[in-house]
């Protein structure tokens, strides 16, 4: 019984002396009397006898509250004296020695004091206020007796002498009175009731504050661990909670590790007044880890149950191996001490150890106080347990979809982001997913595409059903136009209802654009290996076409000559018909100057016919064959200037002959470049003659030469309704040749076929609609560009882009032109 | 004066009558058709021609293995050859003179007044 009260301690003192005077007052009775010079006892020998007993009794429950053999004596005693009492009060007097008869109500008394004693006396489990209530009015019954009687003793006179025989006597005539005029049995009635009386209240007070106190322990811890973000926060909160109100002065936390087997002091508390010693202990426990039935708390683990030693200082003294810390214990001046276990599912997590200065017998009530502490506790190291690996579960999760490069994002029924990954909130031009969240489709993509989202979600909700890969275009929050393959899936709650859409969007953009790309080279493929079969074939037909054709050719002449020779006319008539550049001029002569007979002057006219057609066939064959076979270059540093010039030469009486003016601009100090004079030369008479055919009635051809870089707006440029091979690369240094007529241009939707063969914009018969292909072939075998685009003011523009030959280290450019050179039988173009 | 003879050789048969049409039209030339590879060092050694008009792709032996053959033999050797074929462009003949190889090249078609000049320009003029 705690006593640290200054009330408390003033009435156990009182509640002492109570029960101290009839001990006294009894054994004097029994053996001092006549050393005191007294004529006789105070007490009869059988009242002083049991209430010294009585006295004693309830000293000893004053002195070691909750004292096991305290108890047991105490409660030994009352049922002695109980059976006593019963004896006397059920008038079996006579069975009794005559020192131990009493008066009736005496032996009542000692009855309803024994059972005060025994009800105080009782163990922990049976004991309660109710206990204390009744022990009390008993103590209260005893007291009122003893102070009737006291009043009766003073108000009356003495029935009878005071003499020895009779004082303090209890019974000797049955139903005399217990008590003669002396006052010490009356007292000690008195005062025994009041020790009784004072002992139940001052148990009742300590039951009421223990409990409290237990009470507020555990309200505090509760507090402690509701608002503890971490065991390691709310280790040494909770223990100081524990300790402080249950009045303990040292606590400690143990853990155990899954991956150590031994207990590890996470935290300790220790109460102020304990001083040095204590922080030295406070050391020993956080160096000190305890294998499993080491120590009480490794005892704890081991056994799984509460333990308590009343003295542990004393327990370690015998086995310092056992118990590490009891030196320690003994300095601080530590003696009792408790340990509970933390268990979770019958495992034990921990244990929780709490110490007293004052050794004391266990307290189950405080224990049934630690283990309700501990439960919390160990709900709550689960919990935060839980709640780490979740944590850490969706750190990892959030991380995998952070880094992974696909867009994945989470939307409620209503279309609202709810997640939203790295990647997607990059993709949405924001830096924080928090930018995202709780917005919608609309608040990021132009209102048709995201209409055409949310048809898609609804698509998903209603349906039950997910969309894969779905390919979609889209434009990025930078304006970048992409594509995003994106599947949509039903995202369900734990009864199966849809809830939202799971998305995941992977960016498609270079893919697709690789398609494309692939597309093009196919369809380039498939054009090249056109042209390719087209050159083998006209090669292969070739051969066997011109004969014929010489046949012909030869008989029309034969028969040109005939017919000349008829008609008078002379046989150079017929030869000159038979030159290829002016048949179609000789036809014509022939008719005017043999017009002697008009049939004659009609199968000359048909004659005519047949070699200008040998001729046209002859021309097709030939740039056929242009097509066809390897062709290698004789590759020579040209100057472009220069080579323009020729062949504009070549073309003077064209352009004379359709009125065309020429504008030239051309640049100086251009740099040469690697060409086969030949073939360029054969390139700018076809663009020249392409140029003067479309310009009908006159017109403008311009020619400017330039050097500089390629610009990569140049490189990349596939300029609308243009066509080009783009083999130059931006930032080669290159020299463009720029063309432009003023002619008719190409119709939009005929640019693409422009380059392919026979395709021709020219009337039936001018054009044989070679003459482009073979031009590209020539440009693209010098590593070139040709670019056509019709010019908006009208006609077209032609732009030829050539690298621009740079000198190699001797050697080098040597065996670069050799290399690039013929043997002596090439073939080359016709011009 | 007599008329140069001239032998021409191609197997299209047609091809060699109007060819000989052509030349003997002129009275100058007196010309005899043979349309295979095969026995032509044997004719050209019987009619000993001033002049051989040769189609190069025939059956048989081609244009070459004949002038090969030709040229084995001492009386046919020195008889000019113009070989007459669609073989070979009318630019690449012009761009060696008219030779290539040293042989005279007559690209097919080939037109009556660019034959005469060649026949005329390389035929076998004898002493006397």
């Amino acid at each position: 019984m705690d006593s640290s009260d200054p009330l408390q301690r003033g009435l156990r003192w009182l509640a002492l002396f109570c029960a101290g005077f009839p001990v006294i007052a009894g054994i004097i009775s029994c053996i001092g009397w006549s050393a005191l010079g007294w004529s006789e006892p105070p007490l009869a020998p059988g009242t002083a006898l049991g209430l010294a007993t009585l006295g004693a009794a309830v000293a000893a429950l004053l002195l070691a509250p909750g004292s096991r053999m305290t108890s047991f004596a105490a409660c030994l005693a009352a049922v002695i004296l109980l059976t006593w009492s019963a004896v006397r009060l059920t008038s079996l007097t006579d069975a009794l020695p005559a020192y131990a008869k009493v008066s009736p109500l005496t032996a009542l008394s000692f009855a309803l004091a024994s059972c005060a004693v025994l009800l105080l006396a009782g163990h922990s489990p049976i004991r309660s206020r109710i206990n204390d209530l009744i022990a009390g009015s008993l103590g209260i019954i005893v007291l009122g007796i003893a102070l009737g009687f006291s009043l009766n003793l003073y108000s009356r006179p003495p029935l009878r002498r005071n003499h020895p025989e009779t004082a303090g006597s209890s019974d000797r005539g049955g139903g005399a009175p217990v008590f003669t005029r002396s006052p010490v049995p009356a007292l000690s009635f008195d005062l025994l009731g009041l020790a009784l009386c004072l002992t139940a209240a001052l148990r009742d007070v300590m039951e009421r504050r223990g409990s409290r106190r237990r009470i507020f322990a555990q309200r505090a811890a509760t507090q402690v661990l509701v608002e503890s973000a971490t065991l390691a926060e709310a280790g040494p909160l909770l223990l100081a909670a524990v300790c402080e109100n249950l009045r303990w002065h040292f606590g400690t936390v143990w853990m155990r590790r899954e991956d150590t087997r031994v207990l590890r002091c996470l935290a300790t508390w220790r109460a102020p007044e304990l001083g040095a010693t204590a922080a030295e202990l406070e050391t020993l426990c956080r160096q000190l880890p305890l294998d499993k039935g080491c120590d009480l708390p490794g005892i704890v683990w081991s056994s799984g149950q509460p333990e308590w030693l009343a003295d542990a200082a004393a327990a370690g003294a015998n086995d310092k191996t056992k118990f590490p810390r009891a030196e320690a214990f003994a300095r601080a001046g530590l003696r009792r001490a408790c340990a509970v276990p933390i268990l979770h599912e019958k495992k034990t997590l921990g244990v929780v150890e709490i110490l007293h200065q004052e050794t004391r017998p266990p307290d189950a009530e405080l224990l049934d106080t630690l283990r309700a502490v501990t439960s919390q506790l160990a709900l709550f190291i689960t919990r935060k347990q839980f709640e780490e690996s979740l944590s850490r579960e969706r750190n990892l999760l959030r991380a995998v979809i952070d880094n992974l490069p696909d867009h994945i994002y989470l939307k409620d029924t209503a279309g609202h982001y709810v997640v939203d990954n790295a990647a997607h909130t990059r993709f949405l031009g924001q830096t924080s997913a928090d930018n995202v969240i709780g917005k919608t489709v609309f608040d990021f993509f132009a209102p048709e595409l995201a209409e055409s989202f949310t048809e898609d979600d609804q698509l998903v909700l209603s349906s039950n059903r997910a969309i894969i890969n779905r390919e979609e275009p889209i434009s990025g929050a930078d304006g970048s136009k992409g594509w995003v393959a994106t599947s949509k899936l039903p995202f369900h709650d734990n009864e199966g209802n849809i809830i939202g859409l799971v998305c995941v969007s992977r960016d498609i953009s270079a893919q697709k654009r690789a398609e494309i790309e692939l597309h093009d080279a196919q369809l380039q493929l498939i054009q090249a290996e056109k042209m390719e079969s087209l050159g083998r074939l006209a090669a292969g037909i070739a051969h066997e076409v011109k004969n014929p054709l010489a046949m012909i050719q030869m008989s029309a002449d034969y028969l040109a000559d005939v017919l000349a020779s008829a008609g008078g006319a002379s046989g150079d008539t017929a030869a000159e018909g038979a030159n290829g550049n002016s048949g179609g001029a000789d036809g014509v002569g022939n008719k005017n100057n043999s017009g002697n007979s008009g049939i004659d002057s009609a199968a000359m006219e048909v004659v005519n016919g047949i070699r200008e057609s040998v001729l046209r066939a002859d021309t097709i064959i030939r740039e056929m064959l242009d097509f066809a076979g390897p062709k290698p270059l004789n590759l020579q540093p040209t100057d472009l200037n220069a080579l323009i010039a020729s062949s504009l030469l070549l073309v003077r009486h064209e352009l004379e002959g359709g009125e065309v003016k020429l504008s030239d601009q051309f640049a100086a100090d251009l740099p040469r470049v690697a060409l086969d004079k030949n073939k360029i030369k054969q390139v700018f008479i076809n663009l020249f003659t392409n140029a003067v055919h479309a310009m009908h009635g006159g017109g403008t051809l311009s020619v400017r030469t330039s050097a500089g870089e390629l610009s990569a707006a140049d490189a990349a440029v596939r300029e609308e309704g243009s066509r080009s091979n783009s083999r130059c690369r931006a930032g080669d240094h290159v020299v463009q040749v720029c063309i432009e007529d003023t002619g008719t241009g190409i119709p939009p939707d005929k640019l693409a076929n422009a380059f392919d063969p026979f395709f021709t914009t020219k009337a039936t018969g001018k054009g044989t609609g070679l003459g482009l292909t073979v031009t590209k072939k020539i440009i693209e075998m010098h590593g070139g560009e040709i670019r056509l685009a019709n010019r908006p003011e009208g006609g077209l523009r032609v732009t030829l882009i050539f690298r621009a030959w740079t000198p190699a280290p001797a050697a080098a450019a040597e065996k670069s032109l050799a290399s690039a050179s013929l043997p002596v039988a090439e073939r080359t173009l016709p011009t | 004066m007599s008329k140069k003879r001239v032998l021409i050789v191609d197997d299209q048969s047609g091809f060699t009558r109007i060819i000989k049409l052509t030349l003997e039209k002129t009275g100058l030339y007196e010309v005899l058709e043979k349309n295979t590879s095969a026995g032509v060092v044997v004719a050209a050694g019987e009619y000993d021609p001033d002049l051989i008009l040769l189609d190069v792709i025939m059956p048989g032996s081609d244009g070459g293995d004949v002038v090969g053959l030709l040229k084995e033999n001492p009386r046919t050797r020195d008889i000019p050859v113009i070989f007459l074929t669609a073989t070979v462009r009318k630019q690449e003949i012009d761009e060696g003179g008219g030779i290539i190889g040293g042989y005279p090249f007559l690209p097919k078609p080939v037109s009556a007044k660019e034959l005469l000049v060649s026949v005329e320009k390389h035929i076998r003029q004898r002493p006397g």
